[in-house]
């Protein structure tokens, strides 16, 4: 899966009790913050990634795992490449409730 | 309004509880996601953009006071003090934890509600009129038939496992205000001069990325005949609908593809096969469903009151908001009183937990305790008298429910798109806003009369675009959101897929493009009375097209 992605990537899913969006980090937790995801950058890490996604399924933590591709903007801020990916990091872009 | 039986309550409370175990189940691991998926989504549990979202069943729309109030219970409690109602009628939750779901199903019970059959390959909610039993241009209230078709389709075995969903829509009335032509099955009922009550046929409408106009296939179906023939039709469909690819697994495609003349001989070659004293309701059960749906205990009213003709003439605002949001009722002396989920600039279908309390307080105080969804995404009051009109009013304006606005071009149909849905392509509810900014001046939308805009954020058109005078289509090209945008488009009785206009526009021009178009029609009108859809139909598409693209 992420091999077919160009660029770097993180690794995104769903909190399982809550539904909330969440990030993988460089410690193997998981974040709601994109910003302290892990990257991989590298061939071998991004190879890495769908076996991460196999170990984090089997936590049952998370659900919903996914890579996606991210950059990195002017101020030197992680931003998703898809549009959708913005939307699941950032929420909904109306004032709601 | 229909009262659950010992039989649903029993089902609604057993499946609720088989919810709590696959739940505990899922969370301590011993389900996996995938055995867990189909499983949550049978009891209407989706994973939505940012969280799970949980959509509940209203019956054709209808809710009593106290079912609005564990709703608005449920979205303080539970979720983040709002709901959003759909255009099925239902409304949904956007941000239900999977933890506290046991729980909402309870308290769903609680009040006769569920989530059972609002997702999936099965039968969905019935959808209805929202002015059912009261329109003044009605023959025959289409609510019994609907409880009827209700009970017919809930858990029903050998339909729970379609090609794909299946939706049914019926209308009792002249006008169609539930888009029967846009559904798998339409319903139009009917009374011959014998008093008879019949039911003509449509099948195979639908949206989505194939829309299509449903076919009539039947006059006049009995009473008797009408639940075999609607078992002779799913039966059909379950045989031959296609499996193999889910776009092109509706009952629309297999009538498409398979002829109407063929698809109807198929029917009724089942039809004539089944033993329909089997499949009909047994004697004395329409009677009784029947019962739950006698109009209220009106008192005698004046029509036209002083109070009321006086409060028009004294306050502008007031006389607007009856204009636009007031229909005729049956019975002289009442009105049916329409609560616009649309304020300028809001977001189409959401309603706050305070706004549902205040409803479920004045449809008490005012409406014999019912409240109605329309599939437009408003709410309904439909037993108003016209002489508490004004005092109706009056408590809706402080809470932001009296905007004056139905049927007009700032009452639009918009799908959550991809500020909630996983499945979308680009934004809805900034486009609906930023055109609702643009209209909001009332005389100017006044003038404009009758207009629908319908969004979709993607090629689903939950947002029902292709059924807008202006249909507005969210997609994504190269990166980027941009809207096509459809015209003629109709989803009443004069049932019309719209027009692809040209390019698309971006999100930031699509509320310019359409004021482009409405100013070409108020150029082009014969007369203010004649509307938009009128002038579309008249002139065609080409004005318009010079009018968007000319400078381009
Ligand atoms: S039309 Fe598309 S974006 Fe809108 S609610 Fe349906 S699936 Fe989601």
């Amino acid at each position: 899966m992420a091999k077919k992605l160009k660029g770097d990537q993180v690794l995104t899913g769903q909190l399982l009790r809550e539904g909330d969006v969440v990030f993988y980090t460089e410690d193997g937790n998981w974040s709601p913050d994109l910003q302290n995801a892990k990257i991989a950058t590298t061939a071998e890490q991004i190879d890495e990634l769908d076996v991460l996604i196999a170990k984090a399924e089997e936590t049952n933590l998370v659900i919903d795992i996914y890579p996606i591709v991210v950059k990195r903007d002017d101020a030197g801020k992680l931003v998703p490449d898809l549009i959708r990916e913005k939307m699941r990091t950032t929420g909904p872009s109306i004032v709601y409730a | 309004m229909y009262v659950y039986d010992d039989f649903d309550e029993k089902f609604v409370r057993e499946r609720a509880a088989q919810f709590r175990d696959q739940v505990e189940r899922r969370l301590s691991g011993k389900l996996s996601e995938a055995h867990f998926r189909p499983l949550r989504l049978m009891n209407g549990v989706y994973l939505q953009l940012h969280a799970y979202m949980l959509r509940v069943a209203v019956p054709y729309g209808t809710l009593s006071s106290s079912q609005m109030r564990q709703l608005a219970m449920i979205a303080t409690k539970y979720d983040k003090g709002y709901g959003h109602f759909t255009t099925r009628q239902n409304i949904q939750f956007n941000w239900p934890k999977l933890k506290d779901l046991p729980d909402i199903l309870d308290d769903l019970a609680d009040v006769g509600m569920h989530a059972i059959q609002t997702s999936g390959n099965c039968i969905r909610n019935v959808t209805s009129d929202q002015w059912a039993g009261v329109a003044a241009d009605e023959a025959t209230d289409p609510r019994p038939y609907a409880e009827l078709m209700r009970q017919w389709s809930s858990l029903h075995p050998e339909f729970s496992y379609l090609p794909r969903k299946f939706k049914i829509a019926i209308t009792g009335a002249s006008s169609d205000r539930a888009a029967i032509a846009f559904h798998d099955i339409g319903l139009q009922v009917l009374k011959n001069d014998a008093g008879e009550i019949g039911f003509d046929v449509y099948v195979g409408g639908g949206l989505g990325r194939t829309p299509m106009v449903g076919k009539k296939i039947r006059d006049f179906i009995s009473l008797d005949d009408l639940l075999p023939y609607l078992v002779a039709i799913l039966r059909a469909y379950n045989l031959e609908g296609r499996r193999d690819n889910k776009y092109k697994a509706r009952i629309k495609i297999l009538v498409h593809e398979t002829g109407v003349d063929e698809f109807k001989a198929k029917v009724e070659k089942i039809f004539d096969g089944l033993e329909k004293d089997k499949l009909t309701a047994p004697a004395g059960e329409i009677e009784r469903i029947q019962g739950f749906f006698t109009l209220p205990d009106y008192q005698a009213a004046e029509a036209n009151p002083e109070t009321f003709t006086k409060a028009r003439s004294e306050n502008a605002a007031f006389d607007s908001w009856v204009k636009r949001n007031v229909a005729a009722h049956k019975q002289a002396g009442y009105a049916i009183a329409n609560i616009s989920l649309k304020p300028i600039a809001g977001i189409p279908g959401d309603a706050t937990d305070e706004q549902m309390n205040l409803v479920a307080d004045l449809a008490e105080k005012y409406s014999f305790g019912e409240i109605r969804v329309s599939h437009e995404q408003n709410l309904v009051l439909a037993h108003v008298k016209e002489e508490d009109l004004f005092e109706l009013w009056q408590a809706l304006v402080p809470a932001g429910l009296a905007t004056a606005n139905i049927g007009a071009i700032t009452d639009m149909i918009t799908c959550p798109g991809l500020d909630y849905c996983a499945l979308a392509t680009a934004r809805s509810i900034p486009v609906a806003q930023k055109i609702s900014e643009k209209f909001a001046d009332q005389k100017r939308q006044e003038d404009i009369g009758d207009l629908k805009v319908k969004i979709s954020g993607c090629i689903n058109a939950c947002g029902h675009h292709h059924a807008g005078h202006i249909g507005i289509l969210g997609l994504n090209k190269k990166g980027e959101e941009y809207y096509q945008i459809t015209l003629g488009g109709s989803g009443d009785e004069s049932a019309a897929v719209g027009e692809i206009i040209g390019p698309g526009f971006s999100g930031d021009d699509v509320a310019g493009a359409i004021d482009t178009l409405v100013n070409r029609y108020v150029e082009l009108r014969d007369e203010a009375s004649e509307t938009f859809l009128q002038v579309v139909k008249r002139v065609g598409l080409e004005p318009f097209k010079e009018a968007l693209y000319a400078d381009h």
